[in-house]
């Protein structure tokens, strides 16, 4: 091996014992200023889910409700219109 | 599950404390590969910065299918390499990319006794392509195992060995032409 060669394998060995290299003290609340408040958002409280579903089951029952009400209605206008019909083919006194 | 992956997890609900564990756990790893791609304190403050960000941000994307070093690792590698990209950008000409190189840097963690050579040895590593590059840092400037690296790169334990034995022999021949023979002579 030439000198050359000896000096560029020198140089090659010269991270040999190396330590990594440490960053500043205060990098962590550099990047802590950097964090958008929102992604403490990001997660529903539980509370709020409760709420949510309640709000939920209620607009579903309410439904319902206002289904069923009008099935009925419906059914007590055709019973109605049905006597009426009766009642008017009934004519002869 | 690994503390890293629980750490993760609750980084991605927005826990501060796990991120800062996270942080204290991986802060040296980022800003010492940072610094090996590019050569720049402030850079690299710079990606570290950014690395960490990223980590805070898209914590709930990691799947655990690689190691969460691995995918810190990546994350660090692909801004770092992006950032070199943006500054040759930057730098027109070639004079101008050549000024840069030639600032001489030196690695805060490297032996007093072995300053000199490694801050010629970086001046070379920055002339690698970039696969050698992330090959040479990761496994001699951060030390890590083969296995690691080719995971880090996503290839094979066999082409990381190759990528070495390529860049080694690159770098070589690069710092065997800038040899100083008048130097030595006197």
């Amino acid at each position: 091996m030439d000198k050359k060669e000896q000096w560029a394998d020198d140089i090659l060995h010269s991270l040999e014992g190396a330590k990594r290299a440490i960053p500043k003290n205060d990098l962590f609340d550099e990047i802590l200023a950097k964090i958008p408040e929102k992604k403490e958002n990001k997660i529903i409280p539980l509370v709020h889910l409760t709420w949510i579903a309640a709000a939920a089951v209620a607009i579903i029952v309410v439904n319902v409700y206002a289904l069923q009400l009008q099935n009925t209605t419906i059914k007590n206008v055709t019973e109605s219109s049905d006597k009426e019909v009766s009642l008017l083919s009934n004519y002869v006194f | 599950m690994t503390i890293e992956t629980q750490l993760l997890k609750k980084v991605a609900q927005g826990n501060r404390k796990a991120f800062r564990q996270l942080y204290l756990l991986y802060k040296d790893k980022v800003y010492n590969t940072a610094i090996g791609y590019l050569q720049n304190i402030e850079e690299a403050e710079e990606i570290t910065q950014d690395v960490f960000l990223t980590i805070y941000e898209k914590a709930e994307t990691f799947r655990a299918k690689s190691k969460v070093s691995t995918w810190i690792y990546r994350i660090t590698v692909n801004k770092a390499l992006n950032l070199l990209q943006k500054r040759k950008r930057q730098l027109f000409s070639r004079t101008e990319i050549q000024e840069f190189h030639s600032i001489d840097f030196n690695h805060p963690g490297i032996l007093l006794e072995n300053q000199e050579k490694a801050t010629l040895l970086f001046s070379v590593i920055n002339k690698l392509p970039d696969n050698q590059k992330t090959a040479f840092i990761l496994s001699y400037v951060e030390g890590l195992p083969r296995q690691e690296v080719a995971a880090i790169m996503q290839t094979t334990l066999k082409s990381v060995e190759s990528l070495l034995q390529r860049s080694k022999k690159t770098l070589k021949k690069k710092l065997i032409s800038m040899y100083p023979e008048g130097k030595l002579k006197k």
